[in-house]
């Protein structure tokens, strides 16, 4: 059964204000969603909704029908959730931190082959505070060739990572379409991106 | 599940043999606290033997709540625990992980120096193997509890104080029979079930603190 993400009259508010309301979108598989609005806008938020880490006030979120409070960690487990936070440890290389994490999916291989798809190969044995703000996120985004998953969603993947990564990231989630994957992002910037892609637009 | 349970501890030995300093940090804070007494009160062995309980207890306590703070924070400033919620495991398993790799970490340094204390205070044999078994049965269950109050406060900024508050009145129950267990034994009673309330007490912990635990942390992602 094809995968389907259906998203309906969703709404947010933060503290007394209203954030976004109405939102309705399916995504099924194949397909690019883009978001966009002005910085404030709620892209942040919706994405945190859609991952499950923060409740919505209003509306449903339907992974394959079923909403995904229900299903918790068997939607988590295929979802690739890359916040602004990347969720690495800087104490830790960036290999050390992408072996953590592909135990935590039962996966050995395939950390050098992430590494070099990212072109931090030569970096991946230091530890991460000694990497620029661009490696460490293209160390983060590395999780996406390791770490196979349904559906990818990216919070401003393109921040700090310069326009040869920007091509790489471009390609992957190409690749993710081409698998049959969805892609969830958000960015300001206009991508190559044009086959099989939604964009949503949020307004305050 | 198994597997994902002994990756976090493995990660978090990793991550705390790198920042040595806070490893050894609750063990020095106990020594030093546990030394302070004889010099203030009196090296007198009737009376170091009346204290020790309570003074070792204390200590142990303290001990545990120094670094308590900062169990989550980290994950929560640079966005693992947020990874960890969608890891696909249940977080409470993950939770109790953290709490097992705290207790290996900073317990069980303290609970092996221990005799060496209980050497100070001068006490018998019997009384400082009853003080080991209530400091193994005890110290889990005072990570246990201090794990709540850590996760509930993992989003503000100075959390360290609110945290001792909130926690401190659940420590009394374990206060009390750990000290129990100790005076039991240095009036020649039975301390067996003074022992088994510890041991009830650990077993409540373990399976009921990682659902609170698991709850407040999801609470304090969702802003």
């Amino acid at each position: 059964m094809p995968n389907t993400l259906s998203v309906q009259d969703l709404t947010c508010e933060k503290g007394e204000q209203l954030l976004f309301s109405n939102i309705n979108f399916t995504l099924n598989e194949g397909e690019i969603l883009q978001i966009r609005g002005v910085n404030g806008s709620g892209k942040t938020s919706l994405l945190r909704i859609l991952a499950g880490l923060a409740f919505c006030n209003n509306g449903l979120i339907l992974w394959n029908n079923m909403p995904i409070q229900t299903i918790r960690e068997q939607f988590a487990a295929q979802i690739n959730y890359i916040g602004h936070k990347l969720g690495l440890k800087d104490d830790l290389t960036a290999y050390e931190n992408l072996a953590y994490y592909c135990h935590f999916r039962k996966k050995h291989t395939l950390i050098n082959h992430a590494l070099t798809t990212l072109g931090i190969i030569d970096k991946g044995l230091l530890p991460l505070r000694q990497l620029s703000a661009g490696q460490k996120r293209r160390a983060a985004l590395a999780k996406l060739v390791l770490l196979p998953a349904k559906l990818w969603i990216l919070d401003e993947p393109f921040t700090a990572i310069d326009k040869e990564g920007v091509n790489f990231v471009v390609s992957l989630m190409e690749t993710q379409q081409q698998q049959g994957g969805m892609v969830i992002f958000t960015s300001h910037q206009d991508t190559p991106l044009t086959h099989n892609k939604k964009e949503l637009q949020l307004s305050c | 599940m198994l597997k994902s349970f002994f990756i976090i501890i493995c990660r978090e030995f990793s991550l705390a043999f790198r920042a040595k300093q806070e490893l050894i940090n609750p063990l020095v804070f106990f020594v030093i606290v546990t030394s302070l007494f004889p010099l203030a009160i009196s090296p007198d062995t009737k009376i170091l033997q009346l204290i020790a309980p309570g003074v070792i207890w204390v200590a142990a306590l303290l001990a545990t709540l120094l670094s308590l703070d900062k169990l989550f924070k980290s994950d929560f400033e640079d966005g693992s625990l947020e990874q960890m919620i969608l890891s696909g495991t249940p977080l409470s398993i993950l939770a109790l992980a953290k709490v097992c790799s705290y207790w290996l970490l900073t317990s069980i340094p303290l609970i092996i120096i221990s005799p060496l204390i209980a050497f100070m205070f001068q006490l018998p044999v019997r009384e400082t193997i009853a003080m080991l078994l209530s400091l193994l049965l005890g110290t889990p269950v005072l990570c246990c509890l201090g794990a709540i109050g850590s996760a509930l406060t993992v989003g503000l900024r100075s959390s360290g104080i609110l945290l001792t508050l909130l926690i401190l009145p659940f420590y009394v129950p374990i206060l009390i029979f750990g000290t129990g267990v100790m005076i039991a034994a240095i009036t020649e009673l039975s301390y067996a079930g003074q022992l088994a309330l510890l041991g009830a007490f650990l077993v409540l912990a373990i399976t009921l603190c990682p659902l609170a635990i698991a709850a407040a942390l999801r609470i304090c992602v969702n802003y």
